[in-house]
């Protein structure tokens, strides 16, 4: 379990969170979105110590993230930057991806079955020995999902991870993250600007400005569709869609993701 | 023609044991008032073959015509007809960090426009005028551009190549990172400056911006150009979309799961709703919602 609470920080020039509480629970997938500028990276550095809050209490599994234990803390938690090139450590693919692994002395057997697995499973085959400076920028962030998948934190937060995946490439990510959640062992936080990848999330949170604007359930949320359009956020495809159908009695009732929406049409 | 590429290829590191090839003999050419999507899986070349357009990498074989110049694989480029280039044909890069580098944000949207020549005062006239068509708000003007959320640096990258008001303009991937206001902003102001008469070229993976704006479409699949047309010819063509690593805009995924492949695909939600209600008869009948209705018409 993740606890923010009364969470102040702010860049030199202004606040960007001024008493800001969230609670992220043990095993749940959690999509976060937001306007540009609304928090959700600073927040995510927070949370793995990379900035430091001027006020309130960060808890990770019940340790309160300190400048002691701050080690111990960025152990637990997986996260792949929204710009990879500020991810890259190591001067391959392969290097990059074990750098994580080494961090947390996981034995050279094991490392070097991981780092092949998670080079397959992204894709990457034929690129280990290449810088990762030196890739498309989809080749760079399948690059740094590998090395955040490859350390199996019990936290993971990805930070607009799959932006610049071709529509394959993400619908297989998405698969993973699935996949990852199902067990609902490991908590993933999963920020992104794409409506359609947020609908599988076990709950659904709306940053707006530093503040909590919205929180639940995607369905619970996008039921408040004047509220997300008034803030300049869009609805899913099947949410807009079924809204017009529905309202013109072609179809029974609202549907959250596409799959509901062929079903109902079907109906 | 205003765009032309000829016999194109490029290899990354010649000559050396890094040597990679990843464009193979391209052809394609665009004229004013068009708007171009060039779409194609991970690693296809869509960066390197942009890159190519405003003379950032010279092409290993090959020509390539734009505004300002003629470029030629072993030819020497002059300085000046690079510069000249540059000024006409815009480039917004696929990682805005890269594009940025003045202290302040407002000096960096200034920097196109006052390398061009113009005056500090008509520099800064077009860069306000370029941050405000973004949507950067004059509060983070005098910020650092490093010192801005990935969006933030997104809209101060493409409002520098805005500024500069070139011929062409060349976008990779603008709009990753930008929420959906900002998404359909910028979209606004493409369709506007692609009315006014400027070639557009925008490199997406977002299908339903192709869908929806694109008048014609460049499919890359391995360093070669795999397709090209419209939206509805490229997206009819299933087979080739889905060797490309690509995907149907999801209007048009969503209507072949439900209904099959059948007549011409929607590709918005507005045309997805008019083609479902033209379904309506086989879905609903007597105000009752009968199950199995359209699968059966379709399996026919
Ligand atoms: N290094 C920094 N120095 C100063 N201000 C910053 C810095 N990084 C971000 N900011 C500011 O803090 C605010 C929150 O930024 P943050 O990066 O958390 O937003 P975000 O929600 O991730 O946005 P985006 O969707 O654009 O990535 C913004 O107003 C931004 O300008
Ligand atoms: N600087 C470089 N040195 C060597 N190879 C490179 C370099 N940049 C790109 N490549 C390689 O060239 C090929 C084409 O890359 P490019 O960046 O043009 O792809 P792309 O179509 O833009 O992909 P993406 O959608 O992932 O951005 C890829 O295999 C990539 O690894
Ligand atoms: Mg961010
Ligand atoms: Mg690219």
């Amino acid at each position: 379990m993740i606890e923010i609470k009364n969470l102040t920080f702010g860049y030199e020039d202004k606040l960007v969170f001024d008493g800001f509480d969230l609670t992220f629970q043990k095993g749940d997938f959690v999509a976060l979105i937001g306007h540009n500028g609304s928090g959700k990276s600073t927040l995510s550095k927070l949370l793995v110590g990379l900035e430091v809050a001027q006020g309130g209490e960060i808890w990770i599994d019940g340790i309160q993230l300190t400048a002691e234990n701050v080690d111990v803390i960025r152990k637990k938690v997986g996260i792949v930057f929204q710009n990879p090139d500020n991810q890259f450590v190591g001067a391959t693919v392969a290097d990059d991806i074990a750098f994580g692994l080494e961090n947390r002395q996981v034995p050279r057997a094991e490392m070097v079955v991981l780092v092949d697995k998670y080079i397959k499973q992204m894709g990457l085959a034929g690129c280990e020995e290449r810088s990762p400076h030196h890739l498309s920028g989809g080749q760079k962030q399948r690059t740094a999902i590998a090395g955040a998948l490859a350390v199996g934190a019990d936290f993971l937060i990805l930070d607009e991870a799959t932006s610049m995946l071709d529509p394959t490439g993400r619908r297989e990510m998405m698969q993973h993250i699935r996949q990852l959640a199902t067990d609902k062992q490991r908590t993933i936080i999963m920020i992104t600007h794409h409506l359609d990848e947020v609908v599988d999330a076990d709950r659904l949170v709306v940053l707006h400005a530093g503040k909590v604007l919205k929180s639940g359930t995607p369905r619970a949320v996008f039921e408040q569709s004047d509220a997300l359009e008034a803030v300049g956020l869009e609805l899913p495809f099947a949410v807009q869609a079924s809204k017009q159908l529905y309202e013109q009695s072609i179809i029974p009732h609202l549907c959250l993701t596409n799959e509901e929406l062929i079903q109902a049409l079907w109906m | 023609m205003d765009v032309k590429c000829e016999h194109v290829s490029y290899t990354y590191h010649l000559k050396t044991p890094m040597e990679q090839r990843v464009l193979h003999d391209i052809n394609f050419s665009l004229s004013q008032r068009s708007f171009t999507c060039i779409i194609g899986h991970t690693g296809s070349g869509k960066s390197t073959l942009m890159e190519h357009l405003n003379g950032l990498l010279l092409p290993t074989v090959g020509k390539v015509t734009v505004p300002g110049g003629t470029i030629l694989a072993g030819v020497k480029t002059s300085v000046k007809t690079i510069k000249k280039i540059r000024q006409q044909v815009g480039l917004v890069f696929q990682f805005p960090e890269h594009q940025l580098f003045e202290t302040t944000v407002l000096g960096d949207i200034m920097f196109g426009p006052k390398n061009a020549g113009k005056s500090q005062a008509e520099a800064e006239a077009a860069a306000r005028m370029a941050a405000k068509i973004v949507g950067i708000d004059e509060a983070l003007f005098e910020k650092s551009p490093f010192d801005l959320s990935g969006g933030q640096m997104r809209r101060v990258a493409i409002a520098g190549v805005l500024a500069m008001d070139p011929e062409v303009l060349i976008l990779d991937e603008p709009t990753v990172g930008l929420d959906p206001k900002g998404r359909k902003a910028l979209l606004k102001v493409l369709v506007a400056l692609q009315k006014e008469g400027k070639a557009l070229l925008v490199v997406t993976h977002d299908m339903d911006l192709v869908a929806t704006h694109a008048h014609h479409v460049l499919v890359m699949c391995q360093g070669k150009k795999l397709l090209e047309g419209t939206p509805a010819y490229v997206f009819s063509q299933h087979e080739l979309i889905a060797q490309a690593g690509l995907y149907l805009p999801t209007a048009a995924a969503v209507y072949t799961q439900a209904f099959g492949r059948d007549g011409a695909l929607p590709l918005t939600v507005a045309d997805f709703i008019k083609e479902v209600k033209a379904k309506r008869p086989l879905i609903k009948e007597e105000g009752k919602f009968q199950k199995g209705k359209v699968q059966e018409a379709c399996l026919k």
